[in-house]
């Protein structure tokens, strides 16, 4: 009878590591993820929101060149800290295309796109008008940023990896060199030839807060905000859940205890019934 | 019907104007339960709680999303991002259903080890089966709505593999798709399909359950009840015990929800879908798996697709095919043993399904089996998961049963 107790709760369990085991497989060949530790790991972990700021920058100043992020607006910024001034004031720095003019005009004589300041509740602008025109510049078009920190396996560990896993032309053996071309030898990239060139080093941005600035710290805070952007609900959710899981704990200490109770008055009656039938 | 009733107050005035006092009634207190259900007896209650869950959660999404191939994903966005606690109605649906399916395969198991399709258990079963192959669609269809690379790829091979029916298959398919790709007919078409199917599963689960209430309760000794002493009310003991039992699932099911809601997803899906970029594997979520393990391991498509299906149809069979009249599992030695490899086989196979075929099989990095390769592997334990089967009708014919009591009573309290 105690064995048939245990066993449910062992094939819970197996059930779930079969399922968490699934995901395992999709990281692709050759790949080598330099773990790190995050904050917002673990039943505690939160948002490290000073180093998703720091991301935040290097994202507007350096990613956002060639990259989108679409599900990413200027008052999501709000959640990291920022004032609604502060946010208006950043999204000053950038244009979005304008909304049709009295004329119902979009573009000016010239064919250029009427454009506008951008508001806090705007989408941080993407770089290129469709994906058709960013592949015409760089061949393939660069992915969209506002998902790729739960789109790639291995997440943050993932992006600060591949910023930081180039290999120079110097370095690799002939057979890589043949193998990445023109293009990029990358430990981190799935097939380890990619089309983006190292995009961060030493000093790629200086940091507002006076962070040092080295290719490490900036791989780690752009990987913090990707992260961010990705899963913004975060913070909020593990909050919730330590409320939530206290609460299930209590009720189901406190429903076991009145299901022994109940129970201990089948036990007490004579062994020969007749049992209660309410 | 006019005359009197039992009940007092509201409760009588209401059963004689609509009679729905006295079956509640029936059902909580007047259910006479087997004494000595163990903790097993708690999942068919624990999935009827999480159908309800993911009808409310769903009835919620489906207000705030989009069913149009160039919508669907980024309404789900929104749903993560912009709608009120959206991220938490869209977590609680997604795990749920991985939740549903484990609570419903232990149950299943639990109904196999017992023996819980013997004793006019046949209709009952049958109805078990036609929830489990709805749970499937539905939850197929749901994953499709989220539009993500995965979701595309894995509708795009599963539909595909009704082309393999003879004559009509290529027709079949362009009339599942509603065009000649998967495409915004298709999206639409399913998204109907997974609002419309879970009502109609909870009818099935209403006749399911009626017909465990018309039959009672099989328990772990599979004997029937043979009189008041066998048996105690549903309400309060086995209420209170689902409580808590109710309890302990949720807390783990909350878990995942909040700490690791995307641990049974796989990453590539949070990437919208795209024709042209096929993901490097295409792998079904975890519950399908075995079955996917088994479709592959058939050399000939049209095969394959026959085993899977038929591998889930074969279920309905197992109250003819088991001959036996016993019916737990700890008085047939044979069948005890049978039925371990029977699991040991579905969860491999849950390995299986999600590993390269050609790759050395391996559980958690670590090559088991000699380091045969994943085909190999899938179809030793495909010819498990069937040879169960095969094998039943014929136990009964060298099994000797261990020594049984004649009553609940008796193997509890010693005497009858």
């Amino acid at each position: 009878m105690r064995l048939m107790k245990i066993i449910p709760a062992a094939l819970l369990g197996l059930t779930l590591a079969t399922g968490a085991s699934t995901s395992a497989l999709a990281s692709g060949e050759g790949v080598e993820l330099k773990h790190q530790h995050w904050h917002f790991q673990g039943f505690f972990g939160q948002y490290d929101k000073a180093a998703a700021l720091r991301g935040f920058q290097i994202f507007e100043e350096v990613c956002s060149a060639c990259h989108a992020a679409k599900y990413f607006r200027f008052r999501d910024l709000e959640a990291l800290g920022l004032s609604k001034d502060q946010v208006k004031a950043i999204a000053a720095n950038h244009e979005v295309d304008a909304e049709p003019n009295e004329e119902g005009l979009t573009h000016d004589d010239n064919g250029e796109r009427l454009k506008r300041t951008a508001l806090q509740s705007d989408v941080f602008p993407a770089p290129f008008p469709n994906e058709k025109a960013a592949a015409s510049i760089h061949g393939k078009a660069p992915p969209d940023l506002s998902l790729l920190a739960k789109s790639r396996e291995g997440g943050a560990d993932y992006i600060y990896s591949l910023l930081t896993s180039y290999i120079d032309a110097d370095h690799l053996s002939e057979e890589q060199q043949a193998k990445a071309g023109d293009l990029y030898y990358n430990a981190a990239f799935p097939g380890n030839v990619i089309a983006m060139g190292p995009p961060l080093s030493d000093e790629s941005v200086e940091y507002v807060d006076g962070t040092e600035a080295t290719l490490d710290q900036h791989a780690k805070d752009v990987a913090e905000f990707l992260m961010w952007v990705a899963e913004p609900n975060l913070d909020n959710r593990k909050r919730l859940g330590w409320a939530v899981l206290l609460f299930m704990i209590a009720f189901t200490i406190m429903a076991y205890l009145a299901y022994r109770r109940v129970h201990a008055r089948v036990h007490n009656e004579p062994a020969n019934g007749p049992w209660p039938l309410h | 019907m006019s005359q009197g009733n039992q009940y007092k107050g509201f409760a009588g005035w209401l059963e004689k104007r609509l009679p729905i006092i006295s079956p509640a009634d029936h059902f909580f207190n007047h259910y006479p339960t087997p004494r000595n259900l163990n903790y097993f007896w708690n999942f068919g209650a624990i999935a009827g709680l999480l159908m309800g869950l993911m009808i409310l959660t769903g009835l919620v999404l489906a207000m705030q999303y989009n069913p149009s191939t160039l919508h669907a994903f980024d309404s789900v966005e929104r749903i993560m991002r912009d709608v009120n606690y959206g991220w938490l109605l869209r977590y609680l649906h997604m795990n749920g259903a991985s939740f549903f399916f484990i609570a419903v395969y232990i149950h299943i198991f639990r109904g196999i080890y017992y023996g819980s399709y013997k004793g006019q258990r046949e209709v009952l079963w049958i109805l078990g089966v036609v929830i489990l192959l709805l749970m499937m669609a539905i939850a197929f269809m749901g994953y499709s709505l989220v539009w993500g690379n995965m979701s595309f790829w894995g509708v795009t091979v599963i539909t595909n593999l009704f082309g393999a029916i003879p004559v009509v298959g290529d027709t079949l398919v362009t009339w599942l798709w509603g065009g000649f790709s998967v495409d915004n007919p298709t999206l639409n078409r399913f998204f109907v399909l997974h609002f419309l199917l879970p009502f109609v599963l909870l009818a099935v689960v209403g006749l399911h359950v009626l017909a465990l209430h018309q039959v009672g309760s099989n328990n772990p000794l599979g004997i029937d009840m043979k009189g008041p002493q066998d048996s105690i009310s549903f309400h309060p003991y086995f209420t209170m015990e689902k409580l808590f039992f109710i309890g302990a699932f949720f807390t783990i099911y909350f878990l995942v929800v909040f700490f690791a809601p995307n641990m049974m997803g796989e990453a590539i899906n949070y990437e919208p879908a795209n024709p042209l970029s096929t993901p490097e594997h295409i792998v079904p979520e975890w519950y399908f798996l075995p079955f996917y393990a088994i479709l592959r391991s058939i050399p000939d498509k049209l095969g394959g697709v026959i085993a899977m299906g038929g591998a889930i149809v074969i279920l309905a069979l197992l109250p003819w095919l088991d001959r036996s009249p016993i019916r737990a599992a700890r008085f047939r030695p044979i069948f005890q043993v049978m039925v371990f490899i029977f699991v040991i086989a579905c969860i491999i196979l849950g390995f299986v399904g999600a590993q390269v075929p050609a790759d050395p099989f391996t559980i958690y990095g670590v090559e088991v089996f000699f380091g045969w390769s994943v085909l190999t592997v899938g179809q030793i334990f495909t010819a498990a998961y069937f040879g169960f089967f095969v094998l039943l009708p014929f136990v009964p014919l060298f099994e000797r049963p261990r020594k049984m009591p004649r009553s609940i009573a008796e193997a509890i309290d010693g005497h009858a």
